[in-house]
């Protein structure tokens, strides 16, 4: 992110300089990364967390929420296979999920429920 | 005494859902009692109620069997830190009896409640002591199972058979700050995500949910793995999902859920080389193998870890020093 973004960053959540330092680290590491790889990193929420460890979860929340409204990140809804968890569709919104999804993987339609819907996190890069 | 014997006969039927013979057995043995039995209602009819009637086994001691082995096992424990300063705070004897009584539960202050299947979820019981706080919820929980179609003309009807399955879920603090949601296991699927948040939010009134973190167990997880080799001889492994952060995943199994993965070398190597690559372990299922002469635990302890990141799950019901040994254990990995 911009070093302006960084720094408004810091000064809403002082507390958590190391953890937006961290984010900022592994945002530029995905960067790279996605420009030598097809694919790019995302992450469940508490993968975040393991690799920026933030002093306060609920903080970090918050920076992630401000993260994507700013369009630094973005929110990933995947509905993934029951059978083998593969992705099978990304949307944005919960309303956009359809409610039945065909699983390519397993040639089967599936009725998609809260448990195949998996919420990541992506630097949009 | 008819009533006190229905009261027994009620327990000694929970009793024998939810553990084994053999412990309520040595249970009878340790207080003196005959204990010998063929089945549960010999174990009723000539050894329980009559140890009552004479008045050598008291119906309280009964329920306090009950209540130890009803609230370990078959349960979804999800883990919340706080600071032992914070987690003072909610030690709070007249604050958890106001929550008691606007729960309508205001009668286990003194004793707990025998409940069987309850239409709502109800607090059945609350112990209170320096070493932590322990809040116990019974409900019914209802699962379906499909036993096939029927057709009439155009209409095609699906049959489901409704169970009933008595679930017990507990709060406990500890004076360190761990608090545990336990959730009792359901038979159908849909995971735990929104039982977690119903019962969250009853927690909320008794221990101000924003004070806690949930506690990740993913350093239990790749510990597991790091430490899988010096593990052998203590826990057995039947399966493994390693994950990459571009959400490319390597599922192992064994064949068969008596056996453990690490007996398979090129299995263990294809793992390894995914892990080398900056992968990292998602989920897991695990067997804490039975304790050596007499050591802990008692018996072979499954231990499912998946699901949230806070979230580990002991299948079957076990007995109490069983679970302290397992959270124990897991404690110890998750540094």
């Amino acid at each position: 992110m911009s070093y302006q973004k960084l720094e408004n960053l810091i000064s809403r959540f002082p507390s958590e300089k190391g953890t937006l330092e961290r984010l900022n680290a592994l945002m530029i590491s995905d960067i790279s990364a996605s420009q030598s790889k097809k694919q790019q990193r995302i992450y469940p929420l508490a993968r975040l967390m393991d690799k920026v460890n933030p002093n306060s979860q609920y903080s970090f929340i918050e920076i992630v929420s401000v993260l994507v409204e700013e369009g630094v990140m973005k929110r990933i809804l995947r509905v993934e296979s029951p059978i083998n968890q593969i992705g099978l569709g990304d949307y944005d919104a919960i309303e956009d999920i359809p409610k039945s999804i065909h699983d390519e993987t397993s040639d089967e339609d599936i009725d998609v429920s809260p448990e195949n819907v998996k919420l990541y996190y992506k630097f949009n890069v | 005494m008819e009533n006190t014997f229905a009261t027994a006969a009620t327990i000694i039927n929970l009793l024998s859902q939810i553990t084994s013979l053999s412990v309520v057995s040595d249970f009878l043995k340790s207080k003196g009692l005959t204990s010998s039995a063929s089945g549960w209602k010999e174990l009723q009819e000539k050894r329980i109620l009559p140890a009552i009637e004479s008045g050598n086994l008291s119906l309280d001691e009964l329920k306090n069997l009950l209540s130890t082995s009803e609230e370990h096992g078959r349960q979804h424990v999800f883990l919340f830190k706080t600071s032992p300063e914070t987690a003072a705070t909610f030690f709070n004897w007249d604050k958890i009896k106001e929550n008691l009584r606007k729960y309508g539960a205001e009668t286990v202050i003194d004793k707990p409640r025998l409940l069987n299947e309850p239409d709502e979820m109800q607090i059945s019981e609350v112990r209170f002591n320096n070493e932590y706080v322990l809040i116990k919820f019974i409900e019914t929980k209802i699962s379906m199972e499909s036993l096939g179609t029927e057709q009439e003309g155009d209409i095609l009807k699906k049959i489901y058979q409704i169970h009933k399955e008595r679930g017990v879920n507990v709060l406990k603090l500890h004076q360190d700050g761990l608090l545990e949601i336990r959730i009792g296991s359901h038979r159908s699927s849909g995971g735990y995500v929104k039982p977690l948040k119903a019962f969250t939010a009853i927690a909320n009134d008794f221990f101000t949910m924003a004070s806690f973190s949930y506690l990740s167990v993913s350093k239990l997880k790749n510990n597991l793995w790091d430490k899988r080799e010096e593990l052998e001889g203590k826990i057995r492994f039947t399966n493994w999902t390693l994950k990459n952060d571009f959400g490319n995943r390597l599922h192992a199994s064994s064949a068969s859920i008596k056996d453990d993965l690490r007996s398979d070398e090129g299995l263990q190597s294809s793992l390894e080389t995914f892990i080398e690559s900056d992968a990292y372990c998602d989920a897991t299922n695990l067997y804490f193998l039975e304790g050596d002469e007499g050591k802990l635990p008692s018996t072979e302890i499954h231990v499912l870890l998946s699901g949230e990141s806070n979230e580990f799950a002991i299948t079957k019901h076990c007995d109490q020093e069983d679970y302290k040994y397992v959270l124990s254990e897991i404690r110890k990995l998750n540094i």
